[in-house]
């Protein structure tokens, strides 16, 4: 009648990323987008042997660094946690800078689960409602229509 | 004396809840029949690429949907 499961994902799909990057504050044209991956320019403009298929340049990233995703056996893995520790001192030289911390990347994680669901119910034609719990949460509730016909063998 | 009473509860539409929590994604699956729940909102862990570390939290199986009461009912 009901069941409970948790788990962990990751993040293999570049449409629900970009989509879960929107929501984050970014917009499309800000964000590149690399068949071939690209050098992601840290601070001081050095190259920190980083590379990006999904780059973010430092004028939009709202830090003195590019931001970015390397796909790797199938999954995005991005390149934005060096700044964990120095987070807040960009905050504070920066006006209106991002922490691009642990709990930013949790944030787009779950935008980037909600995206990648609401496109996966979309393609079976379900349709969904985004709410949030009490809690404050984000969620996603979707009536599942079960077709229950049965062939008969004559 | 013992008096069967069957419950005609307004069915409810399977439902399937998805919960964003820290990076993770808390699936409840309500109203559904036998192992529909699993079979029918399977896809949506196939589209997330779920990890092998999936956690149950809760499992109800409900085989026999016609619920009876029974009621002690005084002569």
């Amino acid at each position: 009648m009901s069941h409970l499961d948790e788990f962990q994902t990751e993040m293999t799909d570049q449409e629900a990323l970009l989509k879960a990057l929107c929501r984050m504050g970014f917009t499309r044209d800000q964000v590149e987008i690399h068949e071939r991956a690209q050098t992601i320019i840290g601070y001081h403009g050095t190259d920190d042997h980083k590379v990006g298929h999904i780059v973010i340049r430092k004028q939009h990233s709202r830090i003195p660094s590019d931001i970015g995703w390397e796909k790797k056996n199938g999954n995005f893995v991005g390149h934005v946690d060096a700044f964990d520790y120095t987070g807040l001192v960009w905050r504070d030289r920066c006006k209106g800078g991002v922490i691009y911390n642990q709990a930013w990347n949790v944030q787009l994680l779950n935008n980037y689960n909600l995206e990648k669901s609401k496109m996966a119910l979309q393609a079976r034609g379900i349709p969904c409602k985004e709410c949030k719990d009490s809690r404050g949460r984000l969620q996603l509730r979707a009536i599942i229509k079960i077709n229950k016909l049965k062939t008969k063998v004559l | 004396m013992l008096l069967n009473t069957s419950i005609n509860k307004p069915k409810q539409d399977p439902e399937l809840i998805l919960t964003f929590d820290n990076g993770k994604v808390i699936k409840e699956t309500v109203g559904f029949e036998g192992t529909d729940c699993v079979t029918e909102t399977a896809f949506i862990m196939e589209a997330l690429a779920a990890k092998g570390n999936k956690r149950t939290l809760k499992a109800e199986y409900n085989k026999n949907i016609k619920r009876v009461r029974t009621e002690r009912v005084k002569s």
